[in-house]
């Protein structure tokens, strides 16, 4: 009886069956052990309730099984934007939009007087938008990556990256001092860079994958989806750029107007040359905007530190540093496009 | 922002049981459907893939929870899952007991009326 009982399970859902067979089979056996202890009229009475039971039960989990499917397929729909429309233009531009013109406004009602730094408000729209950030990440891994998913992998890599730098920093130095003092100059260049390494990390990873795993097949199909990764991490090379400077609100917002003209010619083009063009053109000019703001600004600045006339050209190399990193990422999958391929790998494109 | 748990009765009468079977603590599957039966004296006898069924609703329902057995050792046999009830399950609980406590206090007085 027992192993009819195993074999009856078959007939559940499959993912109800890995999750819950085990215990059926379970608290069926130990059911039918005591029936056995209390006579056979007890085990014909436990297998005829059981019997009875499953196939309403089998039905009912099919039926859910089913509205769950249904669910996630219209979950799943909802978030799966037609090319180049408005919504996955908007969907793309949140956390640009944070960076570039919510997080610049509040700096301002701050410095004003009319918001208060540290304040609960405050602090509530920042959890807001951590979370409406968080959500659409997660809801872009759930939903299988589609293409406005892109920019949020580089962003969360971006914070990741610049989370983790201060150690890597600290550590290095620590264990390397000798290495650290001769190449000081390259090291700090590096340093100061060293946030982007997550994203190329992700962005080889992402092409390593695109050979092998089905998911990331159409990686390989349209190149310029790696380039996307990157470009999401702007903003935050912009914020480090940025970084204890006042009175940035203007460049910052001139950056992501670029930056979202990039994205918007980027989703309507046709013509992947094209596409990696606006992408590296509104990287490229975003940065530009940035170093050149950085020059204007430093003058204005009330920084404890005696400026030579010469500051605004080290401060400006910095976001140029910080623009060959993102350039070369971005250029990787081109590159390794442009490679020639064996005919396997052709025939599989 | 809370849920109601007035918005969950009634229960039906196997979920009540189920649920005040959770109520002084966590067991396996096979101690709830024991528990159920004998709490209700025998009328519900609920078989195996019944009681999954319902413990599978009240676990969308997040009335209950499905928790690993710490146990490292546990007895032969026994599934290695045990469900608790949950906060909201608790509530909802009470809340259900409040109900028939005021349905039976009724019941009484009506009762009581006629016979005198």
């Amino acid at each position: 009886v027992k192993r009819v009982y195993a074999l009856l399970l078959h007939l559940f859902p499959r993912a109800y069956r890995e999750e819950y067979g085990d215990e059926l089979q379970a608290v069926f056996d130990l059911s039918l052990d005591d029936a056995m202890r209390s006579g056979g009229k007890e085990v014909v009475r436990v297998t005829l309730r059981e019997l009875v039971g499953l196939p309403q039960a089998i039905l009912y989990e099919h039926l859910r099984e089913r509205r769950k499917k249904k669910m996630l397929k219209k979950f799943n729909a909802y978030f799966d934007f037609a090319y180049g429309s408005r919504r996955e233009f908007f969907t793309v531009m949140v956390p640009f939009l944070m960076v570039g013109l919510i997080l610049p406004l509040m700096n301002l009602l701050m410095r004003s007087g009319l918001l208060i730094p540290r304040s609960p408000f405050v602090n509530g729209i920042g959890i807001v938008l951590v979370a409406v950030l968080g959500i659409l990440f997660l809801i872009g891994l759930v939903t299988g990556l589609p293409r406005w998913a892109m920019p949020y992998i580089g962003f969360a890599s971006a914070v990741l990256g610049v989370m983790a730098t201060p150690d890597i920093l600290r550590l290095s130095q620590r264990e390397f001092p000798l290495l650290y003092q001769k190449f000081r100059l390259v090291g700090d260049c590096f340093y100061a860079n060293a946030w982007c390494l997550g994203l190329l990390v992700v962005v080889i990873l992402f092409m390593v994958l695109g050979g092998s795993v089905s998911v990331f097949r159409r990686f390989r199909d349209d190149w310029t989806l790696l380039c996307f990764i990157p470009y999401g991490a702007i903003p935050m090379a912009l914020m480090v750029t940025f970084e204890e400077y006042k009175n940035d609100e203007p460049f910052m917002l001139l950056a992501v107007a670029v930056l979202a003209a990039g994205i918007w010619f980027y989703l309507r083009g046709r013509d992947e040359r094209k596409r990696f063009g606006m992408l590296f053109g509104g990287l490229t000019l975003a940065m530009f905007i940035a170093a050149a703001g950085k020059a204007v600004l430093l003058p204005m600045q009330d920084w404890p530190i005696v400026m030579s006339p010469d500051s605004w050209k080290s401060e400006a190399m910095g976001t140029v540093n910080t623009w060959i990193m993102l350039a070369l990422i971005m250029l990787v999958p081109v590159v390794l496009n442009l490679l020639p391929r064996s005919e396997s790998r052709l025939r599989a494109t | 922002m809370s849920i109601d748990p007035l918005s969950y009765l009634p229960l039906t009468e196997p979920t009540f049981y189920i649920l005040l079977s959770l109520a002084p603590g966590k067991k396996h599957g096979y101690a709830i459907m024991k528990d159920v039966k004998e709490l209700s004296g025998g009328r519900v006898n609920l078989s195996t893939s019944t009681l999954y069924t319902a413990i599978g609703r009240l676990l969308d329902q997040d009335l209950i929870e499905r928790l690993d057995d710490d146990d490292d050792d546990p007895a032969p046999g026994l599934p290695r899952k045990s469900y608790a009830l949950t906060d909201l399950g608790r509530r909802v609980l009470e809340a259900e007991h409040v109900r028939l406590q005021g349905m039976v206090k009724e019941a009484r007085l009506r009762l009581r009326e006629g016979g005198a």
